[in-house]
């Protein structure tokens, strides 16, 4: 029985090393073409996070059914990468915010200035944006 | 098999290749650090692959090794571009 399925669960995790692969090409694609560094840090830490998880699980599977050893160090690192890869994307997004990167010109929102933090110098366009936004709310949006 | 490790091994080096690129071009600190910190996660997950094209266990540990590196470095180098120190330093004002 475990003969037969053996191949089947090797394909399974090579497949598995290959959505890894290939949406860690995604999200350097992201990196390279979105146009603002909070933008940025959705390619960087999301689909990156989740393509070194299927790789992982994809090794875990490999060497499971191919050399018969479950490795404890693997399942730590996707534990690990879990846990940390989203938040060193939020840590670097919040010290990018305080330390005054500017926004994309097409932002559309952004929450934190009216929280009264010090927040960027705002980019080109971004200050009549507020200014409209701080104008009562016309009868159209009732 | 080994073809598709090898192609998969391939495209996490056109990742990596790909997160350089904004590494030297990233026109803020915070583009570059964000790079890095891709580039940190991708090499983990291509020295697993590499484990498992060699079919070799030597390089399970490396793979928790560079992650715990990528992170550490991410963090402090944040913490750095945020308020120009990477350890808080005892005040001395305090008194104590």
């Amino acid at each position: 029985m475990l003969q037969t399925i053996q191949p089947v669960i090797e394909w399974i995790a090579v497949l598995l090393i290959l959505c890894g692969a290939l949406l860690s090409v995604l999200s350097a694609f992201g990196l390279i073409r979105l146009p603002d560094v909070y933008l940025r840090s959705h390619a960087a830490t999301k689909s990156s996070t989740l393509g070194v998880l299927c790789v992982l699980s994809g090794v875990f599977l490999y060497f499971a059914s191919v050399m018969q050893t479950a490795s404890m160090n693997i399942l730590l690192g996707i534990v690990f990468f879990f846990i940390t890869a989203p938040l060193a994307g939020h840590l670097n997004g919040r010290a990018a915010y305080r330390s005054g990167v500017p926004l994309w010109n097409g932002s559309v929102q952004d929450e934190l200035a009216d929280a009264g933090l010090s927040g960027p110098p705002v980019s080109f366009g971004a200050e009549e944006r507020r200014n409209d936004r701080a104008e009562p709310p016309g009868p159209e949006e009732d | 098999m080994q073809t598709v490790l090898l192609l998969s091994m391939v495209l996490l080096a056109l990742a990596i290749a790909g997160c350089l690129y904004r590494v030297l071009k990233g026109p803020s600190i915070a583009d570059r650090i964000a790079a890095l910190d891709t580039i940190g996660v991708n090499v983990a997950a291509e020295v697993a692959v590499a484990g498992a094209y060699t079919q070799s266990t030597a390089y399970f540990e490396l793979v928790l090794l560079i992650g715990i590196l990528a992170f550490l470095g991410t963090v402090a180098l944040a913490r750095y571009m945020e308020r120009g120190k990477v350890l808080d330093a005892p005040d001395d004002s305090t008194g104590d």
